[in-house]
């Protein structure tokens, strides 16, 4: 029994972690008023460059860094055409998905790499006697506890200066602008990180988690991302929960075998557990949290509306001086 | 940017950027799409030929062509509508999949005429669509809900929804994830052995039938200005709640519609992700196709040439698929650029200082 | 006063807007150090343009500026800032979502304590705005010294207007301000608010600051200013030690006494009485109380214009009055129907017709063509079996440009070709065209040429002999005193005088617009504030 826990938890970890890190980078994008749909092309980009990477330096970090700055250059383009250009951020998005969906099929990176050694599973002899966390600990990556340490960093980030700026021109970026800051470089910045940490979660996924990159790796995770940013208010620590929530249904998905004899086990006439068993049919455990996601939405829009959890205010309007 | 470039806002369209622009925008994309073909020894011009020219030449592509061009401009149309009105609809490849599975489902269980199976089917579709297109609509209208994030969330749980649908209920005899196929008397008829299917009448009903609603209709009138004066109808009588509702409504029923007309006049069966992105493409397409249903059409027709003609390069060159994705992508990015131009100029002007003194409107 | 270089001399400023409106025409003024200088006019005299230009904001066309006798460019808010220069706005610069002390030092802006080096700036950014640093000290400093009571860890958007103000003061405060610029302070502050207000420019002018106060109000230039330069129509009145002026010299400046226009008013007989005001309270966007209790009533062939000073409730009446804002007591009836709470449909469909304040956005889609304007209003009209009769409407809208003589090459050109007075003829066209039974005219000619004002006026005039009755908003006192058969007039929500125009007053009007009930009081002497 605590063998599958373990298990599952294990699971639940490596399959949160690309989507954290891709949220944690739009959080901060769109925080500072650039929505970037455009999420799922750099992540699979990213996913693409960091097997690129592995292969040609012989090592996982150097490949996540790699990718890493594929992203920020890819990021660079949206944000040049959003920020300076003024475009409209969801057409110049949706491009660069499009984009980058054509040109990471176009370079078949699996005739070159077909499969890569990315990261051994942690290996840390003290935390083994430790009860279910220990044996958790023994089956995830490096790369996964650094996706956990970086809520902590971007939550501290939105208490440095630098945090402030970013919230201060998604909100009221006359108000940045009135005090000197510019609103251009900021959301410059929103982009760019945005774009290095969803290049990173591609990474992680096609490094760390499966060992390959085929084309459409990602599989939407990048929008999946997007919904987690709106399913968080915007906020570090409940981005956390929204990529493990669906961390955990992806991590049912593989164990639906499990669920379904548990379900048998179950003291419930057999039409009762026949539909809780169809209704956890694997394919089906990917649908939920889409519509969770909605569920949220109107939850926290309809009715739970405060200052707290609104939208930066600005997002998705190109800023003009008052002059302009 | 600032010191040399003087921006300048437009006070009109120069004309010549406003017809223009679409093909400035495509040939732009073509000559940068030449690019990658370069690095991997291919010759653009050979290439470009073959999927355009070529292509053409074989009577069997025209078919081909027509037919392509069905789900994308139907899914065109299905972002046009609620796109006049001001509403992204970006559920389109996920109601593509939905309506397929909606009508199929009929197709497959329901033992009847073929002239009643599919109008059956179609109106399935139809309903189907009606309500995934009126959930998004209302809590816009409403809540004041952003309707692309939701209409994201459903088109992703629908392609899930298909990934399931073709392991589940639906699944054909043989453990492959594909369904049971529709038995021919729930498939659209064609034109004798050829590819041609009923469906491609849609082509023109449906580029006929948006061209009169938005030319004449009353209802074409308020979706645009809606769209074009979303205060300043606030005090007269057009509604803007009802058409929202009506937009997303009407585009996601012929979104459904158009992946019912897929399997029922293609495929024949559903697989998991049968659609190249249609919903996706339909986008730029759309744009593309602003001024009028029938430009629509030609830019579907330019789209439908584009993946037939990549087909055939793929046989015939060995180039991969994969350069449509390309192309399409750069054909949005030089559209959002010309969008750039057209609504400011740009000019050299060393000497100025840094102060972007722009001419504004009233 | 003290004999002393001037702190701020502008010189022959001059500020052109594209489409022709001169905002500031050859304005010269200078304020000397220490003082709080008022800047008075009514709106569009330029006195928000002209600080605006010192604040960077906007670029002057020609003109120079002295700061503490030394030639300055300004061409950001930042140097302005740098040079020791602070605006607190009318609408708060502040993000709601942060605390008050993180609004201070938004993100660590203003002077760099290390210099500003590149090391130091990634340094400032990097460091957490928290309670012990050197910064926080030195931000509760400034509160404790000129006693303002804040807490500084609250939500700024929790926080009511007057303390929000006074965040955006203390702002000012923290960049080592030395000439500070207020832009109509008071305009949202309940009365103790405002003395909080004075008090704190009372110490800051105690402790060497010089202050500029844009404001209509002459209750607060006789209260607390030294001196007080009027500006009207873009130019310089006068500047006047406010101990040597009275209420009535003042007012007198800033309304002037020349008619522009001949307007004739024939006599008409009004009818019954069409729209029915009463007790009506409301908010405005930001949720402050704009309208306090407003009772009138339009009788059908007549005309009442409200006189009032922009931004004391007039557009708020207007959005009740036509169902675009929901009043939150009080009653609105037309003909004798309760449409308090009704949606804007409905008043349009009770015959209520509307010229909106701003025709590009509320008045039509600017890039539909004239025709598809023309009609927004009764579409239907030309709507039969789901089709719309686009000849007919291209025929209709073809009589409105005829008929109004709008300068346009056919109605198939879209609206945002026309100018703005075309435009304003077409919109007033469209409305009038519909024998409404009460027209609410927001500002009909502003921005208008001279030609169009005209004919707008006069056909407004026409009107009234159908029996619609008017309801006319203005900025302009000309056209509200010249057009109107009873003129009201608003202060801070409040009817505060009911005239006729036999009987009006220009400068009793003027005194009303700018301090309420107060223009009751004597106003022959004039109470001199702290004297410097």
């Amino acid at each position: 029994m605590s063998e599958v826990l373990i298990g599952f938890l294990a699971a639940t970890i490596t399959f949160t972690t690309p989507i954290l890190i891709v949220a944690l980078g739009e959080l901060i994008d769109e925080r500072a008023g650039v929505f970037n749909i455009g999420v799922e092309g750099i992540m699979l980009s990213g996913a693409m460059v960091g097997v690129l990477g592995t292969g040609w330096f012989g090592n996982p970090w150097l490949g996540l860094v790699l990718a890493m700055l594929v992203g920020v250059l890819i990021a660079f383009i949206h944000g040049y055409l959003t920020i300076s250009l003024k475009s409209d951020q969801i057409i110049s998005g949706l491009m660069i998905t499009i984009l980058a969906t054509g040109v990471t099929t176009f370079v078949d990176v699996s005739y070159e790499f077909p499969s890569i050694t990315g990261f051994a599973t942690l290996d840390l002899p003290l935390v083994d006697a430790i009860p279910i966390l220990g044996g958790v600990l023994d089956q995830i990556y490096p790369t996964d506890v650094l996706a956990f340490l970086l809520v902590p960093v971007v939550w501290y980030l939105f208490k440095t200066n630098l945090g402030l700026r970013i919230i201060s021109v998604g909100d009221n970026p006359a108000a940045a602008d009135s005090m000197g800051i510019s609103v251009a470089r900021t959301r410059y910045f929103g982009v760019l990180a945005g774009g290095a940490l969803a290049a990173l979660g591609g990474a992680v996924l096609s490094v760390a988690s499966v060992g390959f990159f085929g084309a459409g790796l990602t599989s939407g995770r990048g929008y999946i991302a997007i919904a987690v940013v709106v399913f968080a208010a915007w906020r570090p620590h409940y981005a956390l929960t929204g990529a493990l929530l669906f961390g955990a249904f992806d991590a049912a998905r593989t164990r639906t075998g499990t669920i379904h004899d548990i379900f048998e086990a179950l003291p419930v006439p057999s039409e009762i557990s026949g539909i809780l068993i169809e209704l956890t049919h694997p394919q089906l455990m990917n649908v939920y949290p889409y519509l969770v996601t909605i569920l949220v939405l109107v939850i926290v829009y309809a009715w739970k509306s405060d200052t707290e959890t609104t939208p930066p205010l600005a997002i998705m309007k190109p800023y003009f001086r008052e002059s302009e | 940017m600032t010191d040399l470039i003087r921006v300048r806002r437009r006070d009109e369209v120069p004309s010549w950027l406003g017809y223009g622009a679409p093909v400035i925008t495509i040939v732009a994309a073509l000559v940068v799409g030449a690019i990658p073909l370069v690095l991997i020894e291919a010759n653009p011009i050979t290439v470009y030929g073959e999927m355009f020219v070529g292509s053409l030449m074989d009577g069997g592509t025209i078919i081909n062509l027509l037919v392509r061009a069905v789900p994308l401009f139907l899914a065109a149309l299905a972002v046009y509508i609620p796109l006049k009105a001001g509403l992204w609809n970006i559920a389109v490849e996920g109601q593509l999949y939905l309506g397929a599975i909606a009508g199929t489902w009929v197709g497959v269980t329901w033992d009847a005429p073929i002239y009643i199976i599919i109008p059956a089917m179609a109106v399935v579709a139809i309903l189907v669509g009606a309500i995934t297109g009126w959930v998004p609509a209302y809590l816009r209208s409403k809540y004041d809900i952003n309707e692309i994030i939701i209409t994201l969330m459903i088109t992703f749980a629908a392609i899930e929804f298909n990934n399931y649908v073709v392991r589940g209920p639906l699944q054909a005899a043989g453990g492959v994830p594909v369904t049971k196929s529709l038995p021919p008397s729930a498939q659209l008829p064609t034109l004798g052995d050829t590819n041609l299917h009923l469906g491609v009448l849609l082509l023109v009903v449906l580029a006929v039938a948006v061209y009169y609603l938005f030319k004449h209709s009353s209802l074409g009138y308020e979706i645009s200005m809606v769209g074009e004066g979303p205060m300043a109808v606030e005090a007269s009588p057009i509604s803007k709640h009802r058409v929202f509702i009506l937009t997303m409504v009407l585009g996601g029923a012929i979104a459904c519609l158009a992946g019912i007309v897929q399997i029922a006049g293609v495929r024949t069966n559903i697989v998991p992700h049968w659609s190249p992105q249609y919903g996706f493409i339909a986008i730029p397409i759309a744009l593309l196709g602003m001024k009028s249903a029938f430009r629509m059409l030609g830019a579907s027709l330019f789209f439908a040439l584009l993946f037939v003609g990549g087909n055939s390069v793929t046989v015939t060159s060995s180039i991969p698929f994969s350069i449509v994705n390309i192309l399409i992508a750069l054909i949005f990015l030089f559209l959002i650029t010309a969008e750039f131009f057209k609504r400011f100029s740009v000019s050299l002007d060393p000497g100025i200082g840094g102060r972007r003194e722009v001419s504004a409107n009233e | 006063m003290h004999e002393s270089a001037p702190m701020l001399e502008m010189s022959n400023i001059v500020k052109t807007f594209p489409g022709g409106v001169t905002a500031n025409d050859h304005v010269n003024f200078s304020v000397a150090p220490g003082e709080i200088h008022a800047l008075l006019g009514e709106n569009g005299a330029g006195k928000s343009t002209l600080m605006k230009i010192l604040f960077g904001v906007y670029s002057k066309d020609a003109g120079e500026i002295k700061l503490r006798g030394s030639p300055v460019d300004i061409d950001s808010p930042k140097a302005a800032m740098d040079l020791g220069l602070g605006m607190v706005h009318q609408h708060f610069r502040l993000v709601g979502r942060l605390s008050v002390a993180e609004n201070i030092r938004l993100g660590g802006a203003g002077p760099l304590p290390d210099g500003p080096s590149t090391m130091a700036r990634l340094r400032n950014l990097l460091s957490a705005t928290d309670a012990a640093s050197k910064e926080r000290r030195e931000i509760e400093r400034l509160v404790e010294d000129y006693g303002i009571d804040i807490d500084l860890d609250a939500r700024v958007w929790e926080l009511d207007v007057g303390v929000q103000q006074r965040v955006e003061i203390l702002k000012s405060l923290y960049n080592d301000v030395d000439l500070l610029i207020l832009d109509e302070p008071t305009a949202t502050l309940p009365d103790q608010e405002k003395e909080q207000l004075f008090e704190t420019l009372r110490s800051l002018r105690e402790d060497g600051t010089t202050i500029i106060l844009i404001t209509h109000k002459l209750t607060e230039v006789t209260e607390i200013a030294d001196r007080t330069t009027v500006l009207r129509d873009g130019n310089v009145v006068d500047t006047i030690p406010v101990a040597e002026a009275d209420r009535d010299r003042l007012a007198e400046m800033m309304v002037g006494r020349e008619v522009l226009f001949d307007i004739h008013r024939e006599d008409v007989e009004p009818g019954d009485v069409r729209l029915e005001v009463d007790g009506v309270t409301a908010l405005d966007d930001r949720g402050y109380q704009a309208l306090d209790g407003v009772d009138f009533s339009v009788r059908g062939g007549e005309i009442v214009g409200l006189a009032g000073v922009s931004g004391n409730g007039q557009e708020q009446l207007a959005e009740c009055l036509v169902g675009l804002r929901e009043p939150t007591g009080g009653r609105i009836e037309v003909d004798g129907v309760d449409l308090t709470d009704a949606s804007p449909q409905r008043f349009a469909k009770s015959g209520v017709s509307y010229i909106p304040a701003d025709r590009y956005e509320r008045g039509v889609a600017p890039e539909m063509s004239l025709t598809h304007n023309a009609i927004l209003k009764n579409h239907r009209e030309f709507t039969s079996g789901g089709r719309l009769d686009y000849a007919s409407a291209r025929e209709f809208t073809q009589g409105l440009i005829d008929e109004y003589d709008i300068m346009a090459q056919s109605p198939d050109m879209s609206a945002n070709k026309l100018s703005g007075g075309n435009l304003q003829k077409l919109i007033v066209g469209r409305e009038l065209s519909r024998q409404p039974d009460v027209l609410v005219a927001q500002h009909p000619t502003r921005g208008v040429d001279v030609g169009s004002m005209e004919y707008i006026r006069e056909v407004i005039l026409q009107q009234t002999h159908d029996g619609t009755g008017v309801f006319l908003v203005s900025d302009d006192l000309d056209e509200v005193m010249q057009m109107s058969d009873r003129i009201i007039v608003i202060y801070e929500g409040r009817i505060v005088h009911t005239t006729t125009r036999e009987a009006a007053d220009r400068a009793t009007i003027g005194r009303y617009m700018m301090e309420g009930e107060h223009a009751d009081d004597d106003g022959a002497a004039v109470q001199v504030g702290d004297a410097a």
